[in-house]
């Protein structure tokens, strides 16, 4: 049981701290609150399936494929449905939204739910007497690298280090003469891309529906808020207290299938309530 | 007889000792100015005699009764209102609601008869944009929204008026406007004297020294948080330790 | 003398485009059942009334008081248990357990305000976003009672007849908008706009930010209880589902549909939407809410403020001299005769 929750766990953390790292880089640049930011993540994973199950293209140019996808797509609603209402942080939260439930209907207008996608390496092997696919590894080294990948972005090159000089300070990052509209569409692609690689390595191990974001984005507002918004590390590292406390609730508890956003919530509640900026935060509110 | 009684104040932020074990007292109708180098603490010495922020240790006094523990709009009810050093109006409601909101917040226990409306639209008239009633705070140009403010913490009928750079940012001739209308105000008896205290008592901060020796009686000197020199104005600006401490900062 | 007085007062509130479109609109709605009395029809209104309440309730606090609520479905659930219990556990008349289901949902005010005294914008959003997921995971654990998954069945219905179950929802609906016009014309009004503004001068004008900020959130789950406790007794079956992401949202999406922080907006929002997504699915069948969410979206890009707003822009006209509002194809103001056409700030902005 201790080891399910190990493996199971350790998945789900990779996959939030994925999407919280792109979500919290989203939200300390371009200071919006995204809502359709996992439902990026459940559209590339639909985008994947469909590049290799029904048009039956090769898994490694299906997955880059998937990603620019979603890119463009996360590009082309930021700018032409985001952008023009950025002010007011209220039509920002509807428009994504919307955003959110326009992909998903997309998706299930396709008849696909709860697809199945083959795996990109085959096999598997026993680990802690659990059985665990090849593809679950992949998985977990995609994410380090993915996550390292980010954080040499953000600390070793040009425009990541302009990026956070933006999240840090709008008003010297437009005296330095970086442009914010280059650097939200860098940042909304930097971000939305993070979360659709999630969504490509992710795709053969869960159990897709057309609806999973919805879970996704509650858990993901959790690490966010718990973390502390802005902070990355945090993050990353309430992603995994979040994703075994869930686990944990999920295979300990009889019914805990229904109770784990619950917990989770009520979790949230309580870390908000006695320390309102996260355990980690280090933006406050303007 | 002494308004506001400030004992042993200290407030620390992290490692950095904001406001150091300050001492003074503030008499009736008295009108302070409180200097010093940037950073010295001024900002939030006031913020604490606001009850904005919490003070680690010390005490304040005012009118007899401890304020210090009492949260920021209870100290107003007390008496005491200030301004912000950048101006923060409502800037969605009109300029009489801003100052509305204030004079009719909670009942005055003065207030002999005069209802909130009327209370707001004499304090407009007082600092001089009762013309601007209408319109949105957002419209207001720098000098006007410093006299919003003023406006705003007269409305809640105070005793003590705390003013943070009341000059700041604005042209030479909005800073005569503006030290004429803070003279009035002192010689002005309030309104009410059925509770039996006279004028006004004023606390300033300013950096335009120049400006601020002329309205004021007495001048407090902060520097790291410590209160360098305390007294009228020409024995402040023949100090030393006040010299040393502004050499290299500002001529006085 | 009396007659003349109240004639003239009459006249001149009909004067203004708003208030006159307000009458016609409120006489449409009572006349409807004549006209439409198909059951479908009547059941269709109904919703629009109970969901009117519940989107004015949310404006109430975020649009007015600006504590941003992303849950509100929390006050709705609360009430619509807390009646559907009453009724069926205890046999209490709709006539009790409604008001006592508001009465919880007002509660669950001081409960949920708590956060608030706290935290501010997102962070307030998402604590109050997470509280009806805590909720139904309540819901879950105590089955019991509350019927678990499946619900609380076989709560009985106010009234019978729909048409008479209409015209209370239509006078709850109008009592609604009636209280929160004169709210917000209060002094309250005025501080909660204050503390939405900027809490910090609000408390530094003397407001007692802690009372305002929980008299919001329980107004707030009042005006939400009574549509929660209506619904309850409608559609007679209360299950998590009331408690869900859809309840909390759809009122949000109403509201900045009609206007935010304006009385008839949320109203407005309703009476639009919720007709039209059921009429988009009897016409496009599985592809209406694609269409349903991309014509929202471009209402919300290029009617920031909501329709009410940007139709009013259209209408009403307001005079620069005297400041009364007329109909925009109107050359001379009713009241001050100075042309409308050409007025001072017109020719002062086209001179710079």
């Amino acid at each position: 049981m201790i080891a399910n929750i190990f493996v199971i766990g350790l998945l789900n953390g990779c996959i939030y701290a994925l999407l919280a790292a792109g979500f919290s880089l989203m939200f300390s640049v371009a200071r919006i609150v995204n809502l359709a930011f996992t439902a990026y993540w459940m559209f590339s994973a639909y985008c994947y399936y469909g590049l290799t199950s029904s048009m039956g293209i090769h898994p490694l140019i299906a997955a880059p494929a998937a990603v620019i996808v979603v890119i463009l797509i996360s590009l082309f609603f930021q700018f032409f449905v985001i952008n023009p209402v950025k002010g007011s942080s209220m039509s920002v939260m509807i428009l994504s939204l919307a955003i959110g439930l326009i992909l998903q209907k997309i998706v299930s207008l396709q008849n696909l739910s709860y697809t199945l996608v083959p795996n990109l390496i085959e096999g598997k092997m026993e680990w802690f007497g659990v059985t665990v696919t090849y593809q679950y590894f992949l998985c977990l080294v995609v994410v380090v690298v993915v996550l390292l990948g980010l954080w040499f972005f953000l600390s070793k090159t040009r425009y990541g280090v302009a990026i956070r000089a933006i999240s840090e300070d709008r008003q010297v990052a437009g005296l330095m003469g970086i442009d914010e509209r280059f650097a939200i569409a860098l940042v909304t692609a930097v971000s939305v891309g993070v979360a659709a690689i999630a969504g490509v390595v992710v795709s053969p191990l869960y159990a897709l529906e057309p609806t999973m974001w919805m879970s996704h984005l509650l858990v993901l507002m959790a690490v966010v808020i718990f973390g502390g918004m802005g902070s990355m590390k945090g993050s990353i590292i309430t992603a995994f207290i979040i994703a075994f406390t869930e686990t944990s609730v999920v295979l300990l508890i009889p019914t805990g299938g229904f109770l784990r956003s619950a917990v989770v919530m009520a979790f949230m509640i309580a870390v908000l309530m006695i320390k309102p900026t996260g355990l980690f935060g280090t933006l406050t509110e303007e | 007889m002494s308004l506001l009684q400030v004992k042993g104040l200290t407030k620390r932020f992290g490692g950095i000792v904001a406001v150091n074990n300050a001492t003074f007292e503030i008499k009736k109708n008295e009108v302070v100015g409180l200097i010093g180098p940037n950073g010295a603490g001024k900002s939030t010495l006031v913020q604490l005699l606001m009850g904005i922020i919490k003070s680690d240790s010390g005490q304040v006094i005012f009118n007899k009764k401890d304020i210090t523990r009492l949260k920021a709009w209870q100290v107003v009810r007390q008496g005491v209102a200030g301004t912000f050093q950048c101006t923060k109006p409502f800037v969605k409601l009109p300029v009489f609601a801003n100052v509305l909101v204030a004079s009719s917040a909670w009942k005055k226990p003065g207030s002999n008869g005069t209802a909130p409306m009327g209370k707001a639209m004499e304090v407009l008239e007082n600092v001089g944009i009762s013309h601007l009633a209408k319109l949105p705070a957002s419209k207001l140009s720098h000098g006007d929204l410093k006299r919003l403010e003023i406006a705003r913490s007269l409305a809640t009928d105070p005793q003590l008026l705390i003013l943070d750079e009341p000059f700041g940012g604005l042209n030479h001739n909005e800073i005569e406007l503006l030290s004429n209308l803070i003279n009035n105000l002192r010689m002005q008896p309030k309104s009410d004297q059925s509770m039996g205290h006279g004028g006004l008592s004023m606390i300033i901060i300013e950096h335009k020294l120049s400006e601020l020796m002329k309205i004021v009686d007495k001048v407090i000197v902060l520097n790291y948080g410590k209160i360098l020199a305390c007294g009228t104005p020409e024995e402040v600006t023949k100090d030393e330790a006040v010299i040393n401490a502004y050499i290299g900062d500002e001529g006085v | 003398m009396f007659l003349q007085k109240f004639g003239k007062k009459v006249s001149n509130a009909l004067s203004i485009p708003s208030q006159l479109l307000l009458l016609i609109g409120l006489i449409a709605f009572i006349l409807m059942p004549v006209f439409f009395n198909q059951p479908h029809v009547l059941r269709l209104l109904i919703m629009m009334n109970i969901m009117a309440v519940f989107a004015s309730s949310w404006n109430l606090v975020t649009g007015y008081a600006g504590q941003l609520i992303l849950g509100h479905a929390l006050f709705f659930g609360v009430s619509a248990y807390v009646s559907a219990m009453l009724n069926t556990n205890l046999d209490w008349s709709p006539l009790v357990s409604i008001p006592a289901g508001t009465l919880a949902a007002v509660l669950t005010g001081l409960i949920a305000g708590y956060p608030a005294l706290r935290l501010k914008g997102i962070y307030l959003g998402l604590t109050t976003l997470a509280m009806p997921v805590v909720l139904s995971g309540i819901v879950i654990v105590f089955s019991d009672f509350t019927g678990g998954e499946m619900g609380i069945v076989g709560v009985s219905l106010l009234s019978k007849n729909r048409i008479v179950f209409y015209y209370i929802t239509l006078f709850i609906l109008v009592l609604t908008v009636f209280a929160i016009h004169k709210i917000t014309r209060s002094k309250t009004g005025l501080i909660f706009q204050a503390i939405r503004e900027n809490e910090m001068t609000a408390q530094a004008s003397g407001v007692n930010t802690t009372y305002y900020k929980l008299l919001a959130f329980c107004m707030g789950g009042l005006f939400a209880g009574l549509a929660g406790g209506l619904y309850a007794h409608f559609i007679r079956v209360v299950g998590p589902s009331v408690l869900s992401f859809g309840f909390s949202f759809e009122p949000i999406i109403w509201s900045s549909f009609g206007g935010v922080a304006t009385v008839m907006g949320p109203v407005i929002g309703v009476f639009i939407l919720v007709p039209a997504i059921e009429e988009l699915r009897a016409v496009l069948g599985e592809n209406a809410s694609l269409v349903y969410y991309i014509i929202l979206g471009i209402v919300v890009i290029f009617a920031p403020g909501g329709v009410i707003r940007w139709f009013l822009n259209r209408v009403e006209k307001k005079c620069a001299q005297c400041e009364a509002t007329n109909f925009a194809f109107r050359r001379h103001c009713r009241n001050c005769k100075s042309s409308l056409k050409d007025n001072g700030v017109l020719k002062a902005v086209k001179q710079s």
